[in-house]
């Protein structure tokens, strides 16, 4: 797999980061996958395609201040890199191109 | 914040345990969070589990992310694992109990270990900690604690401690309460509590003048002695306890997790010594001393063997010509040593045991998987056939793999810790840091590292099978029962062969171990244990300050026991048989003086009185007994035992002979021997007895008289049950002197078991880690032969229909089993012989390759064999030929 593809669930966390914004941090991703997908997710998936994410610099992370709701504990923060827009904008760009005229067939089952 | 708020705290110290430190805080604030989350969603119930799962998936994900992305916990991944257990429950109950077995007996034993070995002692940097102590081998003596004289040389004049202490234990008549209390106290010289690195958590340790002789009676009193008799208060400090007789103030608390020597300690007192007019003093109190930092035992010990001279040359007592006669050496140990003692070898030998029962565990799993591996071959292929990622499967497999695996952990971890609590009960009292013991972090740890190596273990065969395999050539194959492959088959068979040989290797140790238990019950005892009470009574030199008012006591408090209905004979001596004292003395004779530098042998030295003996069954072999006018009277006689008079008397004959103890240059009274007793093991059953000298009760001794009659053994034969009379014994010795408690109640009985007890706890485990290995190993010898003969139902249906006899059949299906458990059984008879010599320091008189243990064990696994091998030869005899044939 080349540096720059992105694995089916990483594309499902670079989107969960973008939708939660300034809000994304590992249990907001998490509850954002499962919410939206229905799929039941482990934890440890998310941090084994976050990890993968920040070595394709995809993403990068910044440690909060500690929250008691958690604690006491600090969250690590995520946010889409500038390349990690343009590869998963590749991506969404394949998947358009290959939907394209299929919609009827597609929505049928949803 | 209440604490269901909080995440399984378990779990969380486990995933604490496995996440990088770069990464811990914000996953598990994230894994809170979710935590709560779903609690309120969907109640706390599925959030500790959720919060479990993820716990448990940890180390896949933290050590290894391909083994993440195959196993994705995903519910359809699940429900598909669950769904495929459902089918076969057979399968899944015998593979999670064989796993919880196994990681629970190892998981308990792991727990022991780490506790008992793998911990460091609670004190200061224990690495610098060591022990002093001596041998003199030329004198037959191979420990010898420290002594003042010692202590202070040393002191002065070393240059590898940083400081030096002697300690030791001693008992006290605790008054002022309720009623009087025989109490355990520590003395030890004030730089003890420095050597350690413990302070006070109230008031202070002691100061080096309350170290001197007539420094003030203070003492420092434990935690739980503080919690129990003053509440915690803080007004304890200045109070005063009286001990035997005697006011001593209460200067220091120790903090609750100070623990040394013995758990049971109420307090600490100072030892007294002035360097300046001290005396050598005799070998009793331990020597502890804390290392110079680089400094090594070895160099240490190096260190003060040089100063030895210079002890001489202080206490001329000890001169060079005898230290050298009786062999004298300084020993310098790591001081954990001492404190895990004999009980190291034992303790390893069952972390190896277990660890051979998890082996046979794993083997037995794997082998029911590639069982189940070889009937899911066409599904598997018709899976693939229509399009199924690969990687998926293997991940669905995986996935079952960890959840069976992670399911039998924590079965396992359940056993274990229901075992160790059935372990802290029935364990031995000298089990060191038993208290300790529990489920750890370390321990999970353990467990979770466990889980994870089973995991990858039988998850990698399925995927291994089925790897292999054609698509085309699985389905193309019809039939259903004939997909035996040689490969697995091979394999199958290779992993039984492996198990009976680890269940031989089992039964090997179990069995040596229980040859050795029952040699220790051949011992010859020397005495008759049975219906024998016995406990112990202090007289306070307050209040018995000489020997007349001492044997007077005695012998008034015998002639009132001896008076009550069920008694036969009582006596007294000063220790009972096996309670493990091992204090010595010189033996002079008088028509023999000792050559100017020559060491006298040593002796045991006993008071007793005439109903000691008696009441003992100890024999009388030549002379007389002692009698009561001996002990009145405090006549200068003495016993000597068997075996005092085969090292002093070389043949001759002993009676009438003068002997004395002491040193030589000042004797004690001499004495003359009347009569010679049985020998007895004073010390422990696998030790041969010493020689041991008797003097009457009350021998105005000069030296060692008051201290060998002031506290004794009181022992009584009884015709009822032992402990029936206790109640009575209190009542008359209240009427002699209310203020004096009893101690140590127990019938000898009970003495003589306890001796025995930390051998029959090694081999109580090691007869379960066998049974348990066995009865594993068996099921996996049935499981591969009925599978075997399942696959060949045609053939033998081929057989029968030809005429073959079903005892023909039988035997077939027999002799493939048997084949099966020879290779078993040699292979476990030679890793048996290669490892059974680690063990030899824990046996008792049976060689680490005892041919009858051996060929005994054999003989057992084979007929454990034929057993489970004959119900599927049984089945296949009973093979309908028409039936078989029909199903091609």
């Amino acid at each position: 797999m080349s540096r720059d593809t992105l694995g089916e669930f990483e594309k499902l966390v670079l989107l969960a980061i973008l939708r939660l914004g300034p809000e994304a941090y590992g249990a907001t991703i998490l509850r954002e996958i499962e919410e939206r997908t229905g799929r039941t997710v482990t934890a440890g998936a998310v941090y084994v395609a976050l990890r993968r994410l920040e070595k394709k610099l995809a993403v990068r992370s910044e440690l909060g201040s500690p929250t008691p709701e958690r604690g006491g504990r600090p969250k690590r923060f995520f946010e889409v890199t500038a390349h990690g827009l343009l590869t998963l904008r590749a991506a969404s760009r394949e998947w358009n191109a290959m939907v394209a005229g299929l919609d009827g067939m597609l929505e049928r089952d949803a | 914040m209440s604490t269901r708020d909080r995440p399984p705290a378990v779990a969380e110290r486990l995933l604490a345990l496995l996440l990088p430190a770069k990464e811990r805080n914000s996953i598990l604030g994230d894994l809170e969070e979710n935590y709560r989350v779903r609690r309120a969603d969907r109640g706390g119930a599925r959030a500790r589990i959720w919060y479990w799962g993820q716990a448990v998936a940890a180390p896949l994900w933290i050590w290894g992310e391909r083994g993440a992305s195959m196993i994705t916990l995903s519910g359809q991944d699940i429900r598909y694992a669950a769904r495929s257990f459902r089918r076969s429950p057979g399968f899944t109950a015998v593979a999670l109990a064989t796993l919880a077995l196994g990681i629970g007996a190892t998981t308990a034993i792991f727990s022991v270990v780490n506790a008992v070995l793998l911990e460091g002692l609670p004190y200061q940097e224990p690495d610098r900690l060591v022990d002093i102590s001596h041998t003199a081998l030329g004198i037959d003596i191979e420990r010898l604690p420290s002594s003042i004289g010692m202590h202070l040389v040393y002191g002065e004049q070393n240059r590898s401690f940083e400081e030096v202490a002697l300690y030791g234990n001693t008992t006290a008549n605790l008054t002022g309460g309720d009623v009087p209390e025989r109490v355990r106290l520590g003395v030890a010289t004030p730089s003890l509590f420095r050597v350690l690195g413990v302070d006070a958590i109230r008031g202070r340790t002691f100061t080096e003048e309350e170290g001197l002789p007539d420094g003030p009676a203070v003492l420092l009193i434990t935690h739980r002695f503080w919690t129990d008799r003053f509440g915690a208060g803080a007004d304890a400090i200045g109070q005063t306890l009286m001990l035997n007789g005697l006011p001593n103030e209460i200067v220091g608390v120790l903090p609750e997790s100070f623990e040394f020597i013995d758990p049971e300690l109420v307090a600490w007192r100072p030892i007294a010594v002035d360097p300046a007019t001290a005396e050598f003093g005799g070998f009793n109190q331990p020597g502890l001393a804390r290392l110079r930092p680089g400094v090594t035992p070895e160099q240490a010990q190096a260190d003060l063997a040089g100063l030895l001279p210079a002890v001489s040359e202080r206490f001329p007592l000890l001169s060079v010509e005898m230290m050298r006669n009786a062999a004298l050496t300084v020993e310098v140990r790591p001081y954990i040593d001492v404190v895990v003692g004999n009980v190291r070898t034992a303790l390893w030998i069952l972390m190896g045991t277990v660890s051979f029962v998890l082996l046979i565990a794993c083997a037995n799993v794997a082998n029911l998987l590639l069982v189940r591996a070889e009937g899911r071959q066409r599904e598997v292929a018709l899976r693939t056939a229509m399009g199924a990622d690969r990687g998926h499967l293997y991940g669905q497999f995986l996935t079952e793999s960890f959840l069976l695996a992670s399911a039998g952990g924590l079965l396992g971890l359940g056993l274990a810790t229901q075992g160790l609590r059935l372990l802290r009960t029935l364990g031995p009292d000298n089990l060191p840091r038993m208290n300790q013991i529990g489920v750890s972090g370390d321990v999970l740890l353990f467990t979770a590292i466990t889980i994870l190596a089973a995991t990858v273990v039988f998850g990698i065969i399925p995927v291994l099978r089925h790897r292999d395999a054609g698509t085309a050539a699985a389905l193309r194959d019809g039939s259903r029962g004939a997909t035996v492959s040689k490969g697995g088959q091979r394999a199958r068979t290779l992993l039984v062969v492996s198990q009976v040989a680890f269940a031989l290797i089992l039964l090997v140790g179990s069995g040596l171990m229980l040859r050795s238990f029952g040699r220790l019950q051949d011992v010859e005892l020397g005495f008759d244990p049975e219906s024998v009470l016995t406990f112990r009574l202090s007289l306070p030199s307050t209040s018995y300050p000489d020997m007349e008012s001492t044997t007077a006591f005695h012998l008034a408090f015998l002639d009132r026991i001896e008076a009550i209905p069920g008694v036969d004979v009582a006596g007294v001596s000063s220790f009972i048989p096996l309670t493990g004292f091992t204090a010595v003395d010189p033996l002079l004779l008088e028509d023999r003086p000792t050559e100017p530098g020559g060491v006298p042998p040593v002796v045991a030295s006993r008071a007793a009185s005439p109903g000691y003996f008696e009441a003992l069954g100890i024999p009388l072999r030549s002379g007389r007994m002692l009698e009561r006018a001996d002990a009145q009277q405090r006549l200068p006689v003495v016993l000597l035992s068997e075996r005092a008079v085969a090292t002093f008397f070389e043949g001759r004959d002993p009676l009438g002979r003068n002997v004395a103890q002491g040193i030589p240059q000042q004797p004690d009274a001499w004495s003359q021997v009347v009569g010679v007793v049985g020998d007895v093991p004073y010390v422990s059953l696998t030790e041969r007895p010493m020689g041991t000298v008797y003097f009457p009760v009350g021998r105005a001794d000069r030296v060692r008289g008051m201290w060998l009659s002031s506290s004794l053994d009181y022992v009584a034969r009884t015709a009822v049950p032992p402990t029936s009379i206790v109640p009575v014994v209190r009542r008359a010795l209240a009427e002699l002197d209310p203020s004096l408690p009893i101690a140590n109640i127990r019938t000898l009985e009970e003495v003589t078991r306890r001796a025995g007890a930390q051998m029959q706890f090694t081999m109580i485990m090691l007869a379960i880690a066998a049974a348990v290995g066995l009865l594993l190993g068996s099921v996996g010898l049935y499981g591969v032969i009925s599978y075997v003969t399942t696959q060949r139902t045609q053939e033998i249906g081929v057989r029968i229909a030809l005429g073959a006899e079903a005892g023909v059949v039988r035997a077939m299906v027999m002799r493939q089993g048997m084949a099966v458990a020879a290779a078993g059984v040699a292979l476990g008879l030679f890793g048996a012989w290669a490892l059974s010599r680690f063990m030899e320091s824990i046996l008792y008189e049976v060689s680490a390759t005892d041919p009858v243990t051996f060929i005994g064990v054999s003989a057992v696994l084979v007929v454990v064999a034929a057993a489970a091998t004959w119900l599927p030869a049984y089945r296949a005899a009973r093979i309908d030929p028409a039936l078989a044939l029909r199903q091609e």
